[in-house]
């Protein structure tokens, strides 16, 4: 087995590992910690695919940034402890919806016949950055909009809270 | 056959996003659920375009704008939590902290 292989191998279990504890873990902090995990394995896997941007897109933002972000609004102002709903019906119709979701995604994803690619690969950061200047300038804009959107909102939030105060 | 494994692993982790936004309690909590189906999404649309052949960078795009709708969300959830929980202390005479 290749460094290739080993690296989409531990990144498949990190991110189910993680991914199981994000969504299950009683306390906060470690759904928190989980997801960070989860997000690290998401990266090793694309960078397992090749796709050396998003790898780095993933890792860098989802895997350390959001994440650290989540900590410090966690210290600053702390969630409910168990921070899962308790009802025994919710759990149970949450885990049937997700069990039968998965059963039915799993097949439709195995069970579809892909056609042969043809062509070769874009992965590479060119590729990324030529159909972003180009075919997608709309959609880079919409982004940046959508960023800037949400700074002035979350910066709205609390500077309006803390002038009423 | 690696990109089924991929697909499957990622279908999994949309759902376990989705269940994790269903069973927690916080917002923070709610917003792991997001990022967790935002991460799978990554995984599903490189994968998925990968997996038909034809102009492979379009997943990569959609991937790029999920990353940055992840990151939109977790910014103003984040201040909406801070800002919630601030709101509940001045009500209790807790304020300034």
């Amino acid at each position: 087995m290749n460094w290739t292989g080993v690296v989409f191998g531990v990144s498949i279990a990190l991110a189910l590992i993680g991914g199981v504890g994000a969504a299950f873990a009683q306390r906060p902090r470690a759904s928190v910690y989980c997801l960070a995990i989860a997000m690290l394995g998401i990266a090793g896997i694309c960078l397992a695919l090749g796709n050396d941007l998003l790898a780095i897109l993933v890792a860098t933002v989802l895997g350390a940034g959001v994440p650290s972000a989540f900590l410090v609004a966690l210290l600053l102002a702390p969630a409910p402890e168990p921070d899962v709903h308790a009802e025994r019906g919710r759990v149970l119709v949450t885990l049937a919806g997700i069990t039968a979701g998965f059963a039915a995604l799993g097949w439709l994803l195995s069970r579809t016949p892909w056609l042969p690619a043809g062509g070769t690969r874009q992965n590479a950061i060119e590729w990324l950055g030529s159909r972003f200047l180009t075919d997608h300038l709309l959609t880079l804009d919409l982004l940046a909009a959508l960023l800037a959107t949400a700074a002035l909102g979350a910066v709205a939030l609390l500077r309006g809270r803390s002038r009423r105060a | 056959m690696t990109l089924d494994i991929v697909a499957v692993v990622a279908a999994l982790l949309l759902l376990l996003g989705l269940g994790a936004t269903l069973l927690r309690r916080s917002l923070i909590g709610f917003l792991v659920g997001i990022e967790l189906g935002t991460g799978a999404l990554v995984l599903l649309t490189t994968v998925l375009f990968d997996l038909s052949g034809t102009v492979t960078s379009t997943g990569q795009v959609i991937a790029a704008a999920a990353i940055v709708f992840g990151v939109a969300a977790g910014v103003l959830v984040v201040a909406l939590h801070l800002a919630a929980v601030r709101a509940g202390r001045r009500t209790a005479d807790l304020e300034p902290w």
